[in-house]
């Protein structure tokens, strides 16, 4: 059947290509892409774009929507200056408001599906980066495109996988962050807010924000030098580290009611009430660790 | 009509191509999904006892905002801890490798028990060790230790100061008269922080 659908474009673009003088600019654009020739292709299926009658016609979109999504094939390097996925994206958005385009939908959606696969795997590639900066745009990407592909998509498994991930990353970056303006910690803390707005009872974003803002309270305190602050500055920073730790224990009490048994959060707690000096407490876990033996 | 048909057999291949590579693409990114997913759980920072730090700072904080006679002063300032408390002793010690009182170099030494105490400006007695009260008051007669407990009530039990938490802060408690027997002055700064007990 979907050898057939082929088919029947292919004698659909010849049979408008003989009816219309027009139409020699997507007949040899047409050539082009079958010959392989894609940056020739492209410049005269951009050229029947531009062209008033022909930007009307749904094979000029979905032509272009193929030739643009080969030449992201062929070259993804060019992907971030000559936007190939995003073009290919567009002519097929535009395709898909088009008269008769409901025969090509099902084409229309593996298309975008593949794109938004590679920009996906462009997201999480970069977390393993140095620089991965730009992978929230490739996740944005990612959602738009499969979002078009299949307006029913549930992108709520995705969303919580990739901010966690996301979450992670920043809270590394924190971690080896010489400046320390807390920014990479603002963004973790974005990220995993974000879970928490799809899932409030995701286990790792509870008890993920709950070890971002324990770790925050314990380096106010551990990062002091000893003649930075005098004894009264000293009380303001033990009142912030305070608050944080205050901040971090709902997060950790979810997680910890929401997995008993894990040895982290458990930890989590009795180190969150050790250093708010609640030590009943903190021994409390500090048994129920002892239990888990 | 012919032609047709063989230009549709090749896109018809190329197609067939692309959607095997596609079907490569998706095991891909669940390959990379998989590896990096199973390092999304953050750590606490291990290692850290934030109130072992907090005592330090304000046992630093003594050493300069307290005034000994200068027959109680040695050429190493000395800080003592009676008990185990191998956190303080650890925050103590890093100190001591960066700071100096004037030109003095910090000294901290670990006492397990009160007949090895000896000359030291500050001492601080671990809660656990706080039942020796008595002997450790009659070991330092005498001399100008800054005698520093932290168990509640002991500023009235021979303590100089008192270290005890209130609503989840590091509090201290200065006996001003057991200051003075000890012949010890303490700054106005450090008294305006306390709780005065006498």
């Amino acid at each position: 059947m979907k050898h057939i659908r082929f088919i029947i474009l292919s004698l659909f673009l010849f049979c408008s290509f003989l009816v219309n003088g027009q139409d020699n600019l997507l007949q040899e654009a047409l050539t082009l892409y079958k010959e392989g020739k894609l940056i020739e292709a492209k410049a005269k299926i951009d050229q029947a774009a531009g062209n008033e009658e022909l930007a009307g016609n749904i094979n000029t979109w979905y032509l272009r929507g193929f030739i643009y999504k080969d030449l992201y094939k062929n070259h993804p390097e060019e992907d971030v200056t000559l936007q190939y996925r995003s073009e290919s994206i567009k002519a097929f958005k535009r395709l898909s408001t088009l008269e008769g385009a409901e025969k090509f939908q099902s084409d229309i959606s593996k298309s975008l599906k593949y794109i938004a696969t590679t920009y996906y795997n462009d997201a999480i590639r970069s977390l393993s980066n140095a620089k991965f900066s730009n992978s929230e745009s490739f996740y944005d990407h990612y959602k738009n495109a499969i979002v078009l592909a299949d307006a029913q998509t549930d992108l709520q498994a995705s969303e919580v996988d990739y901010y966690l991930s996301l979450g992670s990353k920043y809270m590394q970056m924190h971690k080896v962050d010489s400046i320390g303006n807390g920014v990479y910690l603002q963004s973790a803390e974005k990220s995993y807010n974000k879970v928490l707005a799809i899932d409030a009872n995701n286990i790792k974003a509870n008890y993920n924000i709950g070890v971002l803002y324990y770790n925050e309270a314990v380096s106010l305190i551990s990062k002091m030098d000893y003649d930075e602050f005098d004894l009264v500055q000293f009380s303001s920073i033990e009142d912030r580290s305070i608050e944080l730790f205050k901040k971090s224990l709902p997060f950790m009490e979810t997680a910890y009611r929401l997995d008993p048994k894990d040895r982290n959060t458990i930890e989590g707690l009795a180190g969150i009430y050790f250093s708010l000096r609640d030590f009943d407490k903190s021994n409390e876990y500090k048994a129920k660790l002892e239990e888990l033996h | 009509m012919h032609g047709s048909d063989k230009k549709s057999e090749i896109m018809r291949e190329q197609f067939f191509m692309k959607k095997l590579k596609k079907k490569g693409m998706v095991a891909f990114l669940l390959s990379i999904t998989i590896t990096l997913f199973s390092f999304n759980t953050a750590s606490p920072q291990a290692g850290i006892d934030v109130n072992a730090k907090t005592k330090a700072i304000f046992i630093y904080n003594f050493s300069k905002y307290v005034e000994w006679p200068q027959s109680a002063l040695s050429e190493n300032f000395r800080i003592g801890i009676l008990g185990e408390y191998p956190n303080l002793l650890k925050e103590l010690n890093n100190m001591a490798s960066t700071k100096k009182r004037g030109f003095q170099s910090f000294e901290i030494t670990n006492f397990s028990a009160v007949d090895q105490i000896n000359q030291c400006q500050i001492l601080y007695v671990d809660k656990n060790k706080s039942e020796e009260i008595e002997n450790i008051i009659k070991k330092l007669n005498g001399t100008s230790t800054l005698l520093v407990t932290d168990k509640e009530g002991f500023a009235l039990k021979g303590a100089a100061i008192n270290l005890l938490y209130n609503q989840n802060k590091q509090k201290m408690e200065i006996n001003t008269t057991t200051i003075e027997k000890y012949n010890l002055k303490v700054s106005s700064q450090l008294l305006a922080l306390a709780i005065v007990v006498n």
